[in-house]
């Protein structure tokens, strides 16, 4: 009978398991934790890194600006050397031109140079001598810039220099005419002196081109690579170096930056114009690729040389340092999450056996193994005392069977007795067949299966019926015996011949021998005539009835009673008798009906019963007992009935009223 | 059910509080029995705290009073309530046992020894 099928609602746990939650928390704590650590160096080391990157790429930019500027002084060196070679010596055509061709082919940073001399100076013949040398793809070609066509004393480079008197560097332009390409050039006045200290008079020019491709070529290798944008811009933003030639020469820095609408070219074109270095966040201009621009001025010149650095290179190994870090840290993440959820599992198994134990105990299997988990852990505690728990389990439900068992048979003679105890006391309504002048009803309602409350009911003789009612001390099984003994002793000694204290000392003789256990009995025992109305009576110890008029209120039978009866050796005992009035009701009943308790344990009494049965007085007999009942249960509410209930009610009603 | 006990030399006085019903009865009989045997000469049980007092009460009663008897103990019943004196009226009891109405009484008078 306990090996029941319960569902728990073990069978399926509820959301996730242990081991995917530890598993799973640990992932998520592990990852915010190592994540935000990320953030945080990330912060923290971009703004140093950011430091570093901007004092690197400056110093870079400035040493390439010296080196190039010292490439520019032996330019500027060599020039003066021409000048002072050309001032003091003298020169035929043929020396002249040996000495301009081996310049320019000496000096790796000289496109082309020429001396350009003042009208008729060279030779009073010529009017413009002006021999230019310079690196043609086919090798050091020259060329006379003495023609009409190119008209050197018109030009720039001539011009400028000779009105100062000052050495000069030009602005970058294309020498259309002469070396063909976008230059710039550096002039230097030559003077007719015999020495330095003379006064000055302008003998003519002597110049040294720079190729503005070449410039941008050579710049670009200063930086071994780091920058891959290097640019130089003259004193007014002319682009003189640019790795996008079609940029050269052709537009300053701020007409890019007008011509782009790009406002952080305008910054830096604003910057370079100012300042003498800098460091800027370019973006994506000029190079395409997102950079920071550093540049410094070369001194000799004022030009300044900018480089973009590319973020990517520049923050390229923090954000290697950053991709590995990531990496280290998924790994300790997923090793975290693998040590938890083995150590998750090794929890979460031996709970799952303990559930699927449970289950077959929770569905009566008590025979089911023990788990056997042998640990010492809290796990192991609780499997110890979980096995601890079966076996008394399987003891206390072995003893409950047997307990049961003995309790179902016990209930079920109870029950036999208790129908066996109906059986023996006349129906609650007795039917009277052809009589008219009498009702009775009765009603037994035991504390227990079986209770010591009697009642009796029988004709004697044609005109004569008996009534008894009686309660035996106590209740239950020793009650009910007690009573069944008395019922059948009552009924064998009344009878039409004997008076009724006589009857009821007899049975109280035969109560009292071997009454070891001092039961007694209280018995109201009566006779009425049905002719006359005459209702005699004995009462040993029990509650006097009520007789109820149709004028009056209620009223008991009798001023006192005689002693209980199976105590005493020779009670005294007496009959007395009393008249009913047509239609009066005479009610019996035990002392369960007026010591009934209500919560309160105050007593339902005398009172109330009085007033119930006067209340009713009008109704059928059985009528009066359900009123007594139902007002005795709206008394007592809920408390527990607590002695057996017994009425027998009977109503004298003559045919013929005397 | 309550059983408060004064002893003296000879007599003790036995108060009883509350309904000694079906259930008390037991706890009722034990009690004085253990007093009858005591040694003492008169017992006297005072009911004016008594509730109630159920058939298997003075079932108990009577059981007392006998063994009362066979040990040579007097019993005496006083300050009963209306409820309860009326049970033991209305059941003859008050006939079969010494009753009497105050405490003094209890202790002055001199019983024979009702038989039962």
């Amino acid at each position: 009978m306990f090996h029941r099928q319960i569902d728990l609602g073990l069978a399926k746990p509820f959301g996730f398991g242990i081991t995917t939650k530890l598993t799973l928390w640990t992932l998520i704590g592990a990852g915010l934790v190592l994540a935000f650590t990320l953030q945080y160096s990330e912060h923290f080391s971009s703004r140093i890194i950011l430091g570093l990157v901007e004092k690197g790429a400056t110093n870079l930019v400035k040493s390439a600006s010296l080196q190039f500027d010292d490439r520019l002084q032996s330019v500027v060196k060599s020039t003066e050397n021409l000048a002072y070679a050309v001032e003091f010596g003298n020169w035929n055509e043929v020396s002249i031109l040996d000495l301009l061709e081996s310049v320019v082919r000496e000096n790796k940073d000289i496109y082309g140079a020429t001396i350009a001399f003042e009208p008729h100076m060279f030779n009073s013949d010529i009017k413009a001598y002006a021999p230019y040398y310079y690196k043609s793809p086919k090798g050091v070609e020259l060329v006379q810039l003495g023609n009409p066509e190119y008209d050197y004393l018109n030009k720039d480079w001539y011009v400028i220099p000779r009105r100062s008197n000052k050495p000069h560097w030009s602005a970058p332009y294309f020498d259309a005419g002469g070396g063909n390409i976008r230059m710039v050039t550096y002039s230097r006045p030559m003077f007719l002196r015999k020495s330095p200290s003379e006064s000055l008079k302008i003998k003519g020019i002597v110049t040294a081109d720079l190729s503005l491709d070449r410039l941008s070529l050579d710049v670009s290798d200063l930086f071994n690579g780091s920058s891959k944008y290097v640019f130089i811009i003259s004193t007014d933003g002319v682009f003189l170096a640019n790795p996008d030639s079609r940029l050269l020469f052709q537009e300053s820095l701020q007409e890019l930056a007008l011509k782009r609408q790009s406002s952080v070219l305008e910054q830096l074109a604003q910057l370079m114009n100012t300042e003498n270095s800098g460091f800027l966040d370019v973006g994506v201009e000029l190079s395409g690729t997102d950079s920071y621009c550093a540049f410094h001025t070369i001194a000799s010149t004022g030009w300044k040389m900018g480089a973009l650095f590319a973020k990517s290179d520049l923050f390229r190994a923090s954000d290697e340092l950053r991709q590995a870090l990531v990496i280290i840290a998924a790994i300790g993440v997923l090793l975290l999450m693998a040590v938890s959820y083995l150590v998750a599992r090794s929890f979460s198994k031996p709970i799952k056996r303990l559930v699927h134990a449970t289950k077959n105990i929770g569905a009566g299997n008590l025979e089911f193994q023990t788990l056997e988990i042998n640990r010492k852990d809290e796990i192991g505690t609780l499997a110890v005392a979980f096995d601890a728990m079966q076996k008394s389990l399987k003891d206390y439900i072995q003893q409950l069977t047997k307990a049961t068992a003995e309790k179902e048979r016990i209930e079920s003679e109870l029950s036999i007795a208790a129908s066996i105890q109906r059986s023996m006391l006349p129906p609650i309504s007795p039917t009277l067949g052809e009589r008219q002048d009498l009702d009775v009803c009765a009603l037994m309602q035991p504390a227990r299966e079986v209770g010591g409350d009697f009642y009796d009911f029988f004709f004697m003789d044609k005109d004569s019926v008996c009534l008894a009612i009686g309660d035996v001390s106590g209740k239950g099984v020793p009650a009910a015996l007690f009573m069944s003994v008395t019922k059948y002793l009552v009924e064998a000694t009344v009878s039409s011949e004997q008076k009724l204290d006589v009857a009821l000392k007899q049975v109280n003789n035969l109560l009292l021998r071997n009454n070891e256990s001092y039961m007694f009995v209280t018995i109201f025992l009566a006779t009425l005539n049905l002719k006359t109305g005459l209702l005699t009576y004995s009462n040993c110890g029990h509650n006097p009835p009520l007789i109820i008029n149709a004028d009056t209120m209620a009223q008991p039978v009798g001023e006192s009673t005689g002693p209980i009866l199976g105590v005493l050796e020779d009670p005294k005992i007496w009959t007395e008798t009393l008249q009913l009035d047509p239609n009066s009701i005479l009610l019996t009943f035990t002392d369960g009906v007026t010591e009934a308790f209500n919560s309160s344990e105050d007593l339902f009494g005398d009172e109330r019963l009085v007033n119930a049965v006067s209340n009713a007085k009008e109704l059928s007999v059985s009528g009066i007992v359900s009123e007594v009942m139902r007002n005795l249960k709206n008394f007592c509410g809920d408390s527990p009935q607590t002695d057996d209930i017994t009425m027998l009610a009977l109503r004298y009603k003559p045919k013929n009223r005397p | 059910m309550e059983v408060i006990l004064s002893v003296d030399e000879r007599t003790a006085i036995a108060a009883i509080v509350g309904r000694v019903d079906t259930i008390a009865a037991n706890d009722f009989e034990q009690k004085i029995e253990k007093t009858i045997s005591s040694g003492v000469k008169k017992i006297i049980i005072d009911m004016e705290k008594m509730a109630y007092i159920s058939s298997a009460g003075l079932r108990s009663v009577l059981i007392l009073c006998k063994k009362a008897q066979a040990s040579d103990v007097v019993l005496v019943w006083c300050c009963m309530n209306s409820i309860v004196r009326k049970i033991f009226d209305v059941s003859g009891f008050s006939k079969l046992v010494n009753v009497v109405g105050s405490l003094d009484e209890a202790k002055e008078r001199d019983f024979d020894g009702k038989t039962i």
